[in-house]
């Protein structure tokens, strides 16, 4: 059975099929779930294979996950307005997190380095979404920070104080204060 | 967070490999002398190890990847999209999911390039020495491709020769022929039908020459020689090894680098 498959199409898998891995981590990094993070995705490849003639080259892997980006945060916006945070709000949210939490304690590496897999995604899943997406960007898909910037369409200090205030959060989140400990 | 007065933007800067040579210089420094700061690297360093590990085990499911490749195979804008959520079995039925499957990998396979599926079908046609030809061709052309022709960058070849032995447990005859104008550039690790095998590569004029050393055990190359879409190949043995060059030279002038690689061999087995 010979079929004729049309040029976008083909386009489409060889920019798509390839980052599969990349924008599902993305999608479960930002929904949390496994349903929803293939539905995200589903979504994500819809709108490629719609948008694939404004593909121009350059990153497939950056192109792509910014879509899956949007396709994550209209999914999200859908199922839980309440919990999207917009950019321009992460500030608020850090503060409100800062408010939330003493000053950082001592913890061992090897206590933070066996985190396993459910304490990892519940310390993940407790971060407003802009410190959340920025760990996923960065750890999850290893993309610089040009990358992250652009993808995020942030500037690059704010890529890095994001990712400093969100590690800090992190690792406040995986390892409790030791007892007896008193804030300085 | 403590990092002992270093800036906190800095130090994430520092564990994500974005500093340049300069700031990578001053970090260590102030790492080694400030023990909060190599403690705060260290927490920072196993939270990302944490991280990387639950994202290798973050794969797409099959079943989502086999969807998105069916959508890459509908025929035209026309047809039905591939609905969102298909039970899993019976809408396409058994036999059609894998055959969708198989034909998504042969158009990426066909998008990577037309040289790598000629090369699939002759490699299931040849047979024995000459198979063993082929494949090395297509070894040195790809090392050609590739960024560079080699893993190892040297012209000594006491540099060259340790590296195999270090990396591959093999240890080859690395000769010295710039007597002859021919000057060692570097080696590679190949792997030819599944056995780790040291490539040396070596310069005559603008010509690269990749000498590959196989097990003679496994590939019992008598001497022969061969040529593969305009490249020679010739064979011969000595010892463990069963040795391979390759090049574009021509003919006779890869036969003169091999009778030169030979006795520059013999002599230097007689000399150890």
């Amino acid at each position: 059975m010979a079929r004729l498959i049309d040029p976008s199409r083909q386009l489409f898998a060889s920019v798509v099929l390839p980052h599969l891995d990349s924008a599902y981590r993305l999608a479960r990094g930002l929904a949390g779930g496994a349903a929803d993070a293939e539905d995200i995705v589903q979504d994500a490849c819809l709108r490629a294979l719609k948008g694939i003639d404004g593909y121009a080259g350059g990153s497939a892997r950056a192109w792509f996950l910014t879509i899956t980006r949007n396709a994550a945060f209209t999914h999200l916006a859908r199922k839980r307005p309440s919990s999207v945070l917009l950019a321009s709000n992460s500030e608020e949210a850090e503060l409100a997190m800062e408010a939330a939490a003493d000053d950082a304690p001592d913890a061992e590496a090897g206590l933070i380095a066996q985190a396993d897999a459910a304490t990892l995604d519940a310390a993940l899943d407790g971060l407003p979404p802009p410190f959340r997406e920025i760990i996923v960007l960065r750890e999850y898909n290893d993309l610089s920070y040009r990358e992250i910037a652009d993808i995020t369409k942030t500037p690059i200090g704010t890529v890095m104080s994001r990712l400093a205030r969100a590690r800090a959060l992190l690792l406040r989140a995986l390892a409790p204060e030791p007892l007896g400990r008193t804030a300085p | 967070m403590n990092t002992g007065g270093f800036d906190d933007q800095l130090l994430q800067a520092a564990l994500d490999g974005e500093l340049d040579a300069r700031g990578t210089l001053d970090f260590e420094r102030a790492r080694a002398a400030n023990p909060a700061l190599a403690a705060e690297y260290e927490r920072l360093a196993a939270l990302r190890g944490a991280l990387r590990n639950r994202a290798e085990n973050l794969r797409a499911p099959e079943s989502l990847r086999e969807k998105i490749a069916a959508m890459a195979m509908a025929e035209n804008e026309s047809a039905p999209a591939v609905p969102l959520s298909p039970p899993r079995s019976n809408v396409l039925g058994f036999g059609a999911r894998p055959r969708m499957v198989l034909a998504a990998s042969l158009l990426c396979a066909a998008a990577l390039g037309g040289v790598a599926t000629s090369v699939i079908s002759r490699q299931a046609t040849r047979q024995g020495p000459d198979r063993i030809a082929m494949l090395l061709v297509d070894d040195h052309r790809r090392a050609l491709l590739a960024a560079s022709p080699i893993d190892v960058e040297s012209s000594d070849r006491h540099t060259v020769k340790p590296w195999f032995d270090a990396r591959l447990a093999l240890s080859p005859n690395v000769v010295d022929l710039s007597a002859k104008g021919v000057t060692l550039v570097g080696g590679r690790a190949e792997v030819v039908d599944g056995a780790p095998a040291p490539a040396m590569v070596y310069r005559e004029r603008e010509h690269l020459i990749s000498v590959t050393a196989l097990p003679a055990a496994r590939f019992d190359a008598l001497a022969s020689t061969d040529s593969v879409n305009g490249y020679n190949a010739i064979a011969w043995r000595d010892g463990a090894f069963a040795y391979w060059a390759v090049s574009d030279l021509p003919r006779a002038d890869l036969e003169t680098f091999v009778a030169d690689f030979k006795t520059a061999e013999a002599a230097g087995e007689a000399s150890r």
